[in-house]
């Protein structure tokens, strides 16, 4: 007998994902790590950059979300006017799927984080 | 017969969906503040329904930055915990004379 693996009892997480616990966690990881940069410079930016995706990914795990892929996205740039526009749009399960996003900025860079976690049937 | 492109993420494919969505809303503009917020709706929006008549079994997140040609330095940079061997993202970066545009997708099979 086939049972449906889309079956609303089974397809729902105990532990669905939290915006408010992934974004305090990710306020924490990124002022600890970027408050330390007085200056924007490019060869350090680009290994940031690298090294912080890194972070959140592994500290999403600790969080221990059951059956979720994560997705980490980070954008650093240098402050120099308002002339940058970042815009996303998903196509997920709203009951299950969620994100969380932090921005940080000083006066010479800032850093934009999201945390996209998707729930696996 | 071959059903792996019905079940994994085709780059090339995604990738050519994504230089469509830009070229339409963008391909001959030049920066504007006034617009970026509609340009960048209408980018992922148009990519998302493109996305969606491929009849995949994914679910897609396509995120997309606008930045003006200022001299400016912007890194971006991505991790992913997923199934290699069904998930997949395509990133593409486009330029015109007075704008930068990065365009990034995510497919993660369900």
């Amino acid at each position: 007998m086939n049972y449906s693996t889309l079956d609303p009892i089974c397809s729902k997480s105990s532990h669905p994902f939290n915006t408010r616990e992934v974004k305090e966690m990710l306020e924490q990881l990124i002022q600890q790590t970027i408050d330390q940069q007085n200056e924007y410079d490019s060869n350090k930016c680009t290994q940031l950059s690298k090294e912080l995706s890194q972070i959140i990914k592994d500290a999403m795990k600790t969080l221990n979300y059951e059956r979720y892929k994560y997705v980490i996205q980070v954008v650093l740039g240098q402050c120099q006017n308002d002339n940058l526009m970042m815009t996303c749009r998903c196509l997920w399960d709203i009951q299950t799927d969620n994100y969380a996003s932090y921005v940080y900025s000083n006066t010479k860079i800032f850093c934009a984080v999201t945390v996209f976690g998707l729930f696996y049937y | 017969m071959d059903d792996t492109n019905d079940t994994s993420f085709v780059v090339d494919e995604v990738s050519n969906v994504i230089k469509e969505s830009i070229e339409a809303t963008i391909g001959s503009q030049s920066y504007q503040q006034a617009r970026i917020n509609t340009w960048t709706s209408n980018i992922v929006e148009a990519i998302l329904n493109s996305l969606t008549k491929l009849n995949k079994p994914f679910k897609y997140i396509v995120s997309c930055v606008i930045m003006q040609k200022n001299g400016a330095g912007l890194h971006t940079a991505s991790s992913c915990f997923w199934d290699n061997t069904t998930d997949g993202s395509c990133t593409v970066r486009w330029e015109n004379k007075s704008m930068y545009a990065i365009v990034s997708v995510f497919g993660l099979s369900i």
